[in-house]
């Protein structure tokens, strides 16, 4: 039987604490335990982190989204989770684990990530969803510019 | 629950290039008769690891197994031998596991990789459920035992017997309100007097909200919403702590009586009302929190869960997602309340209600039009009670059909006294009116019995008791008013008034709220309001009785707008059956004096 694509798009409010680089190692130990966790549940997904929310983007089988859902609600390193879209989706935004952190590398990029979190509140839900994903996309494409310049 | 066992200490050194941090505590062999060579401790060592309940598996940082226990073989159903000499990873080794189906395997692997990647700190326990092969559930713990070596220590989860049938909840795995009660009661004891034990406390936990789903998505949704709910509340708590299952939406905590439990209480306040996905789609649920600790809220264990409950209560009637503590005060309000209750249901044999009347002026005429009955309850203790003290309470406790019989009786009979022109008013309860055969029935009995003509009662009721049921509720008016009764709309203008209201039924009357008529000589909208409803009356050929007239300047005003009626203090204070008679022929006498002065 063919599994059906299940896409859930949340935002929440960071309670990371430090400085920007306590922050970024941080954030690269959450994705990396992520990408261990949810490889073997054929759990994708992008996660950015800037204006001191989170924004994710979570793509897999249904029963397994809503288990790591379970997890991430557990998760004290945030709050004030809003769900800005669940359901069904043809295909993976991110078929591989990607991180975009919206900090010095993307510092060009804080106004839109601002208006992306405000909108989402205030627009209906699927343009809020897709603006997320858009936002993601934009970003870990800068990202990993910028890794690669490293 | 699963303590370091002190013999993991012994004979590390050869199992793992590292030196053993403590020295050994116990495992010695009886007496020894020569001081313990290293052989001699290795081999004790080894011994005593298969002798274990418990599984060990030694792994270093990479996960790699150095060492695996007879209890591990066991409890995992490690059938093939393994080659430990090679170093497997954990993952083959649990790979080859009988016991753990994938799902259990993966969050064994990330509970490891997680602790292990972030040290000491993130060291905790894992529990898989019982549904696993191994059949009770294994609870594990990973520690750090050395430098770069980790112990992963199992054992089966709580009692190694099989869990009782009747002690669990079979929808979340959680303990049942009998497990629950048992386990406080231990609990208590072992608290108290001469007890070693710190002394329990108890959340009662509230949710709502899923049967809303549950009507929109079906029974299993709603049951996996449980489901969910179950499992947050464990993993909010400690694992000495007992989370239960009560009922449909209630759940609850036995957690010792210790300083965090009301930020206990607030997390899962806060936790329980995140979000949820179920069958791919957000639900939530709200959670009210009611704390009790003993040996303050109670020692007993009824005491104590009564004293929780009462305390949910108040977090409930406070609006739901917050957390109350219980307080003596509400233990005083529920008694003052219980013995209310015993009370009322006692006034009506000990004929404690009388009615008092208070007259309704006729413009037109310059004559008393009719009287309202207005219930008090005498008290030998409380004094002279007024409705608002008391009528809800009747309500509630399903009293008020009685009462409301007993009125309707009581006022067609005192007004038999009466010129036979007066008219008596009756204020029947939204419940009444939700019975509608029973009250048919009570007015033809209290007409019958009394022989007042149906002219002469009138029945008020409010607007809300036309909310929600509106057919059944103006049938029985109409039925009332084909028999003669004259219908009523009292408080008009307070509630959810409706002009649709109004011209679905042909009320007799309209009442004026007295906030309208207390405003309206300084008020310019209260007036206008005033003079609104006046006319609506006029324009559908109904009678408005303005309520609450208590100055000259307020009557002139009400007349000046077109109300055909007054009601208040003005007129006169509602009085005892015993003096209304009086007054009503005093007034009418003056009236008529007064007419024949114009």
């Amino acid at each position: 039987m063919l599994m059906s694509l299940y896409r859930i798009i949340y935002v929440s409010r960071s309670l990371l604490r430090g400085d920007e680089d306590q922050v970024a190692s941080e954030l690269r130990r959450i994705l990396a335990v992520s990408r261990r966790n949810n490889a073997s549940e054929g759990l994708t997904g992008a996660l950015l982190l800037g204006q001191g929310s989170f924004a994710q983007v979570l793509e897999g089988p249904m029963d397994a989204v809503e288990r790591a859902f379970e997890r991430i609600q557990d998760d004290p390193r945030h709050a004030d989770l809003v769900v800005v879209e669940i359901g069904p989706v043809a295909a993976r935004a991110f078929p591989d684990w990607s991180m975009a952190f919206a900090g010095p590398a993307a510092a060009g990029a804080a106004p839109r990530v601002r208006a992306v979190l405000e909108q989402v509140g205030a627009s209906p839900r699927a343009a809020a969803a897709e603006n997320v994903v858009g936002l993601l996309d934009a970003l870990i494409r800068r990202e990993t510019e910028w890794a690669a310049a490293r | 629950m699963i303590n370091r066992p002190s013999f993991f200490l012994v004979g590390f050194n050869d199992i793992m290039d590292v030196q053993v941090e403590t020295p050994p505590r116990s495992a010695k062999p009886a007496q020894p008769r020569r001081a313990p060579t290293r052989q001699h401790a290795r081999s004790l060592a080894s011994a005593a690891l298969d002798v274990a309940a418990e599984g060990v598996i030694v792994c270093d940082d990479t996960l790699r197994v150095w060492l695996c226990n007879a209890a591990a073989f066991r409890l995992l159903g490690l059938d093939e031998p393994l080659q430990l000499r090679a170093r497997p990873s954990l993952g083959q080794v649990l790979a080859a596991s009988a016991c753990l189906d994938e799902t259990a395997r993966r969050s064994v692997l990330v509970h490891c990789a997680e602790t292990v990647a972030n040290g000491e700190r993130a060291a905790g326990e894992v529990e898989l459920p019982a549904d696993n092969r191994a059949g009770t559930g294994l609870a594990l713990r990973l520690r750090r035992i050395a430098p770069r070596r980790w112990a992963l220590m199992f054992a089966p989860a709580r009692a190694v017997t099989a869990p009782d049938p009747l002690a669990h909840d079979p929808l979340t795995g959680l303990a049942n309100q009998r497990r629950f009660e048992a386990a406080l009661t231990e609990r208590l004891a072992a608290a108290g007097p001469g007890g070693q034990q710190d002394w329990p406390g108890v959340l009662l936990v509230d949710v709502e909200g899923h049967g809303s789903l549950t009507e929109v998505s079906g029974r299993p949704a709603g049951d996996a919403l449980l489901r969910l709910v179950g499992q947050r509340l464990r993993a909010a708590l400690r694992e000495s702590d007992l989370p239960a299952r009560l009922d449909d939406g209630i759940f609850a905590a036995l957690v010792p009586a210790a300083a965090g439990v009301e930020t206990l209480a607030r997390r899962l306040v806060e936790r329980l009302a995140r979000p949820y996905v179920v069958q791919g789609q957000v639900a939530h649920v709200q959670a009210s929190v009611g704390l009790a600790v003993a040996p303050r809220d109670g020692r007993e264990t009824e005491q104590l869960l009564h004293s929780a409950d009462l305390a949910l209560r108040q977090a409930k009637a406070e609006g739901s997602g917050v957390y109350r503590a219980f307080n003596v005060l509400m233990r005083e309000q529920a008694e003052a309340r219980r013995s209310l209750e015993a009370d009322l249901r006692r006034a009506l044999v000990l004929g404690q209600f009388e009615l008092f009347y208070q007259p309704q002026f006729n413009v037109a005429t310059r004559r008393v039009l009719a009287c309202e009955a207005l219930l008090r309850w005498r008290h030998p203790i409380r004094g002279l009670v007024a409705p608002g003290d008391f009528i809800s309470v009747t309500e509630e406790i399903g009293l008020i059909n009685a009462i409301g019989e007993w009125v309707l009786r009581a006022a067609c009979q005192e007004a038999m006294d009466w010129p036979s022109g007066i008219g008596v008013a009756v204020n029947v309860s939204p419940l009444q009116l939700a019975d509608p055969d029973r009250l048919l029935r009570a007015v033809a009995g209290a007409l019958a019995a009394s022989g007042l003509s149906p002219e002469r009662l009138e029945i008020e009721i409010t607007e809300s008791a036309l909310f929600g049921q509106e057919e059944a509720t103006l049938d029985c008016l109409r039925t009332l008013q084909a028999r003669g009764v004259q219908i009523s709309l009292d408080d008009f203008g307070t509630g959810y008034s409706s002009l649709s209201r109004l011209r679905s039924f042909r009320f007799d009357r309209i009442k004026i709220d007295r906030s309208f008529v207390k405003d309206m000589t300084e008020d310019a909208q209260a007036r206008g309001l005033v003079r609104a409803i006046a006319a609506l009356g006029t324009g559908l050929a109904m009678a408005t009785v303005a309520e609450g007239v208590e100055t000259d300047e307020q009557a002139r005003q009400v007349e000046d707008e077109g109300c055909t009626d007054l009601q208040g203090y003005l007129i006169s204070r509602p009085l005892p059956a015993s003096e209304v008679r009086a007054l009503l022929l005093r007034l009418n006498e003056r009236a008529l004096l007064a007419g024949v002065a114009d």
